[in-house]
């Protein structure tokens, strides 16, 4: 497993002489998600099993293009159902065989584990299996034409939660699988953000240390180009505004102790990230204000568990 | 019975522009059909679209494998081996290209070889992208080789499609019209 403590850290563990990820994946120009399954890959590289279930890393990502693989360790595409099922299999397989020091790590997205997986994945946390699930958060089905999921948040605009008369936007407040999954009382939880790298990198190797404990579950912020509606060039910027808004508090759980990595005090107004995202573009006052009171409320509840 | 594929990436328009192609073949009293072929959306990725037109109905449902036209928005695409199979010995070929069709060398024999530079068209008349939207350009050029297209009901289907900004494209599309440079291959 590789440490990073610095940017310049970061840069050589991705650089092509090192990386364990094929040079030139072929996700969207500007894609968060492949720049997380990056992350991913380098920091346990070369000792993990990696299942990444189908969604848009698995057919950009691991499947990779023309003869060349995505990833050069073992991996496995588990079914959209049932990737924390399989990586549970995986690693009793591996203890079986008194193999204990490889990472079983699941890399799957909201629809994989929110919805049609959340059986599948409560399950292992139920059983607090030694296991790494990373969720990539894209907020909705995007590689099958960006459909809505159970993340997708209130009022933003899918193909299947249109603006129009009859409709503006999704009706559904997003489902909070980070604190769901910190419920099962696993042995960490955290959530992270692609334009916080770092902390990324440190909350993967924190996971890695608990799966001696038990289960260790990363939901990761990843702003789709194409989904969402922003230029390629901007992932980046926007990814960094859902954290400063508070839209997308970072935080860790341990030991029935929250503690926020990135301070909660003074956020930007979220107007600031609601602007930056295409599919919010239709947002009214009221509208926004709602918003407001969802994160004001999602934040009273992290607040609790911090103690604060 | 005309055969028509559009090639790009995603993001350029060709599924819209095998719609556009459709509804004014439909307006023109033709059958037509569209069918699109891409594996994830995703921008950036190849896309096929394949359009059939015919005075009676169309009962294929299936890609088209030989072409009659062969338009491609990339001009990378035609080295792609599935489209460059379906080219046969009468295809034309239209590629969105700044350079004379003369420089154009295909690796299997075409009837006619095209070339427009609809990047620059689109850029200038619609809007500049770093994927360049040329959808409705290339169709535009696709008119002039192919005369059976009738441009009366394409600038209606262009209206349709559009709204406010069908002038701009039907601007943009009228300009490839004048500009495609088409030789005998």
């Amino acid at each position: 497993m590789s440490e990073a403590k610095s940017i310049k850290d970061l840069a050589e563990l991705h650089d092509e002489q090192q990386t364990y990820c094929s040079r030139g994946l072929s996700a969207c120009s500007g894609c968060a998600s492949e720049l997380a399954l990056r992350m991913v890959v380098d920091t346990y590289a070369p000792n993990m099993v990696i299942g990444v279930p189908p969604g848009c890393m698995a057919g950009v990502g691991i499947h990779g293009w023309g003869e060349a693989a995505g990833t050069e360790v073992p991996t496995i595409m588990p079914l959209l159902s049932n990737s924390g099922a399989t990586m549970s299999g995986i690693k009793e397989g591996l203890d079986r065989k008194h193999n204990d020091d490889t990472t079983v790590v699941a890399f799957a997205g909201d629809g994989a584990t929110a919805d049609v997986g959340f059986q599948s994945v409560s399950g292992a946390a139920e059983r607090n299996e030694k296991i790494v699930y990373i969720m990539y958060n894209n907020e909705g089905y995007m590689n099958t034409g960006i459909q809505r999921s159970s993340t997708t948040p209130k009022y933003a605009e899918t193909k299947t939660t249109p603006v129009g008369r009859e409709s503006h936007g999704k009706d559904e407040t997003r489902k909070p699988v980070s604190l769901l999954m910190a419920m099962h009382d696993i042995a960490y939880t955290a959530t992270a953000n692609v334009a916080y790298p770092l902390d990324f990198q440190s909350k993967l190797e924190r996971a890695d240390e608990a799966t001696d404990e038990g289960m260790a579950f990363i939901e990761v912020f990843v702003p789709c180009t194409i989904g969402w509606g922003f230029q390629n060039d901007a992932t980046i910027s926007v990814a960094k505004k859902a954290t400063d808004t508070n839209f997308f508090p970072l935080w860790e759980l341990s030991d029935g102790e929250l503690t926020f990595t990135e301070s909660i005090e003074n956020a930007e107004p979220v107007t600031e990230y609601l602007e930056s995202v295409g599919k919010y573009a239709h947002l009214s006052d009221a509208e926004i204000a709602d918003v407001k009171q969802k994160m004001q409320r999602h934040l009273r509840w992290l607040e609790a568990f911090a103690g604060e | 019975m005309y055969r028509i594929n559009f090639i790009g990436r995603g993001g350029q328009g060709v599924v819209k522009a095998a719609r556009i192609l459709v509804s004014a073949s439909l307006a023109a009293g033709q059958y037509a059909t569209a069918l699109p072929s891409f594996d994830f959306v995703r921008r950036g990725g190849p896309v096929e679209a394949f359009v059939r037109i015919d005075d009676s109905p169309i009962r294929r449902k299936s890609k088209v494998q030989k072409s009659d036209y062969v338009v491609s928005f990339d001009a990378g695409m035609q080295e792609l081996p599935d489209a460059v199979n379906r080219a046969v010995e009468d295809s034309t070929v239209l590629l969105n290209l700044a350079a004379d069709p003369e420089a154009v060398e295909m690796p299997v024999h075409v009837g006619r070889i095209g070339t427009v530079d609809a990047t620059s068209i689109a850029n200038e008349r619609l809007v500049k992208n770093p994927i360049p939207i040329v959808n409705t350009t290339m169709l535009g050029s696709l008119a002039r080789a192919m005369p059976e297209i009738n441009r009366d009901s394409l600038a209606a289907a262009y209206r349709e499609q559009f709204d406010g900004d069908a002038d701009k494209n039907i601007a943009a599309a009228s300009e490839a019209y004048e500009k495609l440079q088409l030789r005998e291959a």
